[in-house]
């Protein structure tokens, strides 16, 4: 089949349950997360271009309870550090890879998890930002 | 006088397969804090996924981790699959379980090895390494390679397993048993091995919990989560209960293990005996859009992938979290407390997969 | 051939450092130590220690962080010395030669003196690479004392 041949298909969207939250409340709604003693899996984070869609997947038993936050750019994302410890690898993967403005993570590695100050800061973000000279990404 | 010292563990280190640093503050003896620092084996791996074409992405997918590679696979499919909206043939989900469940057993025979190497039971390895040659060579006849098999496609898997195959393997799992009954037992109740871990890297319940920690780290802190209790590929027909420890320590981790390897002996025996006789693969239709999330259960524990697409030849976002990466923050509970000479013996204990964390 | 000749080529200790790779490759490399392949019974032993060391088995891509390191084992090895590249990432960045952090192959670092192909290659593969390091090593030691002498 050619490509110009291939049906366009509906999207699936089967990441439920998703709850938005707003940057504020974000710690809240984790707090609420923990007081269940649902398990911290992960946090994904995606590039749309001017805004970030940032996942915290939380495991209740088998099942998954996802919360979805979206930020701007340059807007600062608190930590969830302080009610699960073991998100600081994930937020500090965030801040180095995407440049997220991730503030008061509990083990900082000051954007310099995976690679060193000579390489290219936040290769993961689709906008570089050129203005941020090398060795001073957030 | 107590006295404080800082010594770098790793990133070379003779338990160590892969580089990782532990930066480990001691008060005499005594671990008081430990630091990682990772970053000696990251690639970039989602970046390229998300440059290359989604039906080239299997092979890099499969090559985040030599171990479990089948799985990796296996997650990456099945999410697709969903966004595809393809349904896959009833062999090809068994046949998956049957090389999913010999990478488990595969898995945790390299762990056992290991882990008796981190607290000096050479010979103890060299049995535990002897069998897993076995697997190999099931591995190399069914599939055509030792260690990356790319045997699993979208839609389904890439080559069927013949009767014949079938059949030498029941036979091949048989002398693994046997030599498995002999070398677990020492693991379990030799008085040196008791020694080193029993009441060694003790992580709660509860802790685990809010730690996140995934896989055996998990079950062995008597918490009852498998990711194949989700009945993914034919788990849904083969029913999986998840093996608990309450301990927590390094001993109960062991215990697990090797309780999993005797469910995944089973699984595949029984994988084998109700293989059904249909297609092993459906032609993939369309191109993927929207997004969802793929869980699987790899030898180290829950395996998430999150994907995301727009309907054009190349993924919007894959996102992987690996097991390992779940459990560092637990390990670096764990250490404290302890004494430095247990320190490889905890380090192994969460069963590290270094270049899976890093990606 | 002197006796420090005989017992180095009869009993070569190697080094295994991963530098960015899968862990199939590593696992291959401990493999040959384990007793279907045994290397151990021709006097090859995996060795921790850098200054033990005469051969170093590389695996991976190589990235900023780890060359640092490998440089340094390297530097600590006595000569003469041999490197050998194990996997098709070690020897050109493999499946991961367009990631961000991916420098090459381990030649963009050190000089290699065998590259052994495959993903992963088998054991089988592996010891002959490590014979073949050590034959290279042999002629490149004879050429030195044939110039000092």
């Amino acid at each position: 089949m050619t490509e110009a041949a291939r049906p366009p298909i509906a999207p699936v969207c089967d990441v439920q349950p998703t709850r938005p939250v707003s940057v504020g409340d974000l710690v809240a709604a984790v707090e609420a997360m923990a007081a269940r003693r649902l398990r911290f899996v992960t946090a994904t984070c995606l590039d749309m271009g001017g805004r970030f869609d940032i996942y915290y997947h939380f495991a209740d038993g088998v099942k998954l309870d996802n919360l979805l936050v979206t930020i701007p750019r340059e807007a600062e994302l608190p930590s969830i550090t302080a009610v699960y410890l073991g998100a600081f690898l994930v937020e500090n993967e965030m801040k180095e890879l995407f440049g997220i403005n991730v503030v008061d993570i509990a083990i900082d590695y000051k954007g310099r998890l995976f690679m060193t100050e000579l390489d290219q800061p936040h290769p993961m973000a689709k906008v570089q930002s050129g203005a941020t000279p090398a060795g001073q990404g957030e | 006088m107590a006295q404080r010292t800082v010594i770098p563990f790793g990133p070379q280190h003779p338990v160590l397969p892969e580089p990782i640093q532990l930066k480990l503050t001691l008060k005499d003896e005594i671990v008081e804090e430990a630091l990682p620092h990772i970053g000696y084996v990251h690639r970039g791996v989602e970046k390229a996924a998300e440059r290359m074409d989604y039906t080239q992405n299997v092979f890099l997918v499969e090559r985040i981790c030599g171990i479990c590679s089948f799985i990796h696979a296996l997650c990456y499919c099945q999410g697709l699959e969903r966004l595809m909206g393809l349904e896959v043939p009833r062999r090809a989900a068994y046949l998956r379980v049957i090389w999913s469940e010999l990478h488990r057993l595969q898995s945790h025979h390299l762990w056992l090895g290991l882990y008796a190497d981190a607290f000096g039971f050479e010979s103890l390895f060299m049995e535990f390494w002897r069998s897993r040659e076995m697997l190999m060579d099931i591995f190399e006849k069914t599939a055509g390679s030792r260690v990356i098999i790319s045997a699993c496609c979208i839609g389904g898997v890439r080559r069927d397993i013949s009767d014949q195959h079938l059949q030498e393997t029941l036979e091949t799992l048989k002398t693994l048993e046997a030599a498995f009954d002999k070398s677990s037992e020492v693991m379990l109740n030799d008085y040196t091995v008791k020694k080193r871990t029993v009441g060694k890297g003790v992580l709660q319940a509860d802790k685990a919990i809010m730690l996140g920690a995934a896989g055996p780290v998990l079950r062995a802190s008597g918490v009852e989560q498998d990711a194949r209790q989700t009945g993914f590929a034919a788990y849904d027909e083969l029913r999986v209960e998840p093996v608990v420890e309450t301990a927590g320590d390094c001993y109960a981790r062991a215990k697990v293990r090797i309780r999993e390897v005797r469910q995944s002996l089973d699984l595949v025996r029984r994988a084998i005996a109700g293989l059904p006789d249909t297609d092993i693969a459906v032609r993939p239709k369309g191109r993927p859009n929207g997004r969802t999330i793929s869980r699987v259960e790899q030898p180290r524990g829950e395996l998430l992938y999150f994907l995301a697409a727009n309907g054009s030849q190349k993924l919007e976002r894959l996102r992987v979290r690996t097991p390992t990466f779940a459990n560092v923050a637990p390990l670096v509970h764990m250490l404290p407390g302890s004494e430095l000479a247990d320190v490889p013996v905890i380090v192994l204990s969460i069963d590290p997969c270094i270049s899976c964390t890093e990606r | 051939m002197g006796l420090i000749d005989i017992a180095r080529s009869k009993s070569p200790w190697i080094l295994h450092f991963d530098a960015g790779a899968c862990n199939g490759c590593d696992i291959e490399i401990l493999a040959c130590l384990t007793p279907v392949y045994d290397v151990e019974r021709f006097g090859i032993i995996n060795i921790g220690n850098p200054k033990h060391a005469d051969v170093l088995l590389v695996t991976g891509t190589v990235n900023k962080r780890s060359a640092r390191v490998l440089r340094n084992l390297y530097d600590q090895m006595p000569d003469p010395k041999a490197v050998v590249a194990i996997g098709a990432c070690a020897l050109s960045g493999g499946v991961f030669h367009e990631c961000y952090n991916v420098l090459g192959g381990v030649d963009s670092v050190l000089p290699v003196d065998v590259y052994v192909p495959g993903c992963a290659p088998k054991p089988e593969a592996i010891i002959e690479g490590v014979v073949m390091a050590l034959g290279k090593m042999q002629e490149r030691e004879h050429a030195r004392k044939r110039g000092a002498a």
